[in-house]
């Protein structure tokens, strides 16, 4: 039974992003609100932005199942790198209009200045600093039209505000910045997450020392906390299973936390 | 599927790794406070060995000649208990002993007290007589007094020696003055001595010629009256030193007693050419008003 529950509790933590296992912490709850009340108004571009691993991605795919059901919104999850693809990809999904070929910008912008919506179809772009600088642009002068908004998310790092700077400190009318969780939102993270999946004992786990201990091993990061705890109870469904009495399942053991971060490289033993 | 066997031979090269750095502070501070400790114990006891011998030794201003007999007695009597007694008989008779031991201590040390005091008091009244006259004479320092002097109570028997012959001469009421280091030279002497002592510092001033007795045999014959000898000692004097003021004072005083005063006048006069001296221009002053008594 007890290794089940560690089976349970392990897949819990896959990094995989499913909108379904959105976690709502206080202070992410309010910007996500603050971001849906954005999207409403007539913006023409929104910027999401932060480390890696400050769930961006699990944030706009959240976006993407609440709004799907009141507006007009396509999520790209994973970037579409040549220009022509790129807006013929769009014409496909928006215009629903099946080309023979590529459509380039020139030909999309004609098309869609012909076009009028009742409410201006909402793109979301995920990993967006993948995009080269010219599609960007392209990108730009598509939402100067105010036929198509666009909320898209960057990896904050230096090259990324560059990016940000010329490009988009004239256009974006809405910037939201995620970070990394605080010490208590990563317990309530932690315990949430496992709750969701009906693994209570493992969540009862989680005292305090052994979330500190995680903190500072992740600073809070959500992908490093995930990839973290999944190596974890990986290794307590293996103990649980060939040496059970090195395990106590009352707490989570600092050894196994460590042997965890060696595992999947926070620790550089 | 992990490795975990590997994992926990990682973890606990980690665990090591981790654990060094603290090792090497709690072992280091450990050291340091070993050493430091050490340090300060045996510096304590040298203090406190210090403290005692020095007890011992400073304790009555004479202490050389008592300790060598307590030493001496310290090792009679720890040689005659060694002969037949068990080491627990021992520690116990060794501090007996010991006990035993400063009792002749104290005794001996205030038999020794009797035996230096006249040099301290000799100390003491050279500084007194130096504070309370400031009158001057000029005088060659006799540097073999002083030191043997000062030294004396601590040192060596012949310093000692010296001391008890100097005390002597200071029972019976001679006061040496000598000036700080700057007057080095200036000397006051009173006198107050018998025919018999007299003589004696006559005869130790013919064998070293030392100025200073000159002076001090001069300056007596002239408080006693007998001019005429203290004017040939005060001429003895300037022949081997002719740079001491007092010496020429009692010298042209002596003229004037009797009855030379123009030469003393003279012999006043060039002094003063040479030497500038306020003194010798008040005794001349005196001389030709007819002042001095």
């Amino acid at each position: 039974m007890k290794s089940n529950l560690f089976e349970n509790s392990k897949n819990t933590f896959l990094d995989i992003v499913i909108a379904e296992d959105y976690i709502q912490i206080d202070r992410v709850s309010k910007i996500y609100l603050s971001l849906q009340e954005s999207v409403k108004k007539p913006l023409k571009m929104i910027l999401l932005y932060g480390k890696p691993g400050t769930g961006k991605s699990m944030f706009l795919t959240k976006l993407y199942h609440d709004l799907l059901a009141t507006k007009v919104v396509y999520l790209y999850q994973t970037p579409i790198l040549d220009d022509d693809e790129f807006f013929t990809t769009l014409a496909k999904d928006i215009l629903d209009v099946k080309y023979q070929g590529y459509l380039n910008f020139t030909q999309f912008m004609k098309i869609i200045e012909t076009k009028s919506f009742d409410e201006a179809p909402i793109v979301l772009l995920d990993e967006a600093q993948l995009y080269s600088n010219a599609l960007i642009e392209k990108i730009r002068l598509l939402s100067d039209t105010r036929k198509i908004k666009f909320v898209i998310t960057l990896h904050k790092t230096e090259k990324e505000d560059l990016i940000a700077k010329e490009h988009f400190q004239t256009r974006i009318w809405e910037s939201v910045e995620l970070e990394n969780a605080s010490l208590s939102e990563l317990k309530i993270y932690i315990q949430k997450k496992l709750m969701k999946a009906n693994c209570f004992d493992s969540a009862d786990m989680f005292k305090d020392n052994a979330v500190k201990l995680i903190y500072k091993l992740t600073k809070g990061n959500y992908r490093d906390t995930n990839k973290l705890l999944y190596t974890l109870f990986e290794i307590y469904s293996h103990y649980e299973e060939q040496a059970p009495h090195k395990i106590n399942t009352n707490k989570i053991s600092t050894k196994i936390v460590e042997m965890s971060a060696i595992h999947t490289g926070l620790i550089h033993a | 599927m992990l490795n975990t066997n590997e994992l926990e031979k990682k973890w606990l090269h980690y665990k090591i790794k981790s654990y060094i750095p603290h090792a090497t502070i709690v072992i280091s501070s450990i050291i340091i406070v070993v050493i430091v400790s050490t340090f300060d114990y045996v510096q304590t006891n040298n203090t406190t060995q210090n403290k005692n011998n020095t007890s011992l030794t400073a304790s009555n201003n004479e202490p050389l000649q008592p300790i060598t007999q307590v030493q001496e007695i310290k090792v009679a009597v720890v040689e005659k208990k060694e002969l037949n007694e068990t080491p627990q008989q021992k520690q116990k008779e060794t501090s007996a002993a010991q006990q035993e031991i400063i009792k002749p201590i104290e005794t001996l040390a205030i038999e020794s007290k009797t035996v230096i005091e006249p040099s301290l008091n000799f100390i003491d009244r050279i500084r007194i007589a130096s504070i309370s006259q400031p009158q001057n004479v000029q005088a060659t320092p006799t540097k073999t007094l002083q030191s043997e002097t000062i030294n004396a109570p601590v040192v060596e028997a012949p310093a000692v020696e010296v001391v008890e012959e100097e005390s002597k001469v200071i029972k019976k009421e001679k006061e040496f003055s000598f000036a700080n280091k700057e007057t080095k030279n200036s000397l006051n002497i009173k006198r107050n001595n018998s025919q018999e002592d007299i003589n004696l510092v006559i005869k130790r001033f013919k064998k070293s010629n030392d100025p200073t007795l000159g002076l001090f045999i001069a300056k007596y014959y002239y408080d006693a009256g007998d001019y005429n000898l203290a004017y040939n000692y005060a001429l003895i004097t300037n022949q081997l030193d002719n740079n001491i003021e007092a010496c020429w004072i009692i010298f042209t005083k002596s003229l004037v007693k009797l009855d030379q005063k123009d030469k003393a006048i003279q012999t006043l006069k060039d002094y003063i050419k040479h030497s500038h001296s306020s003194n010798a221009q008040t005794l001349l002053d005196e001389i030709v008003t007819g002042g001095m008594k």
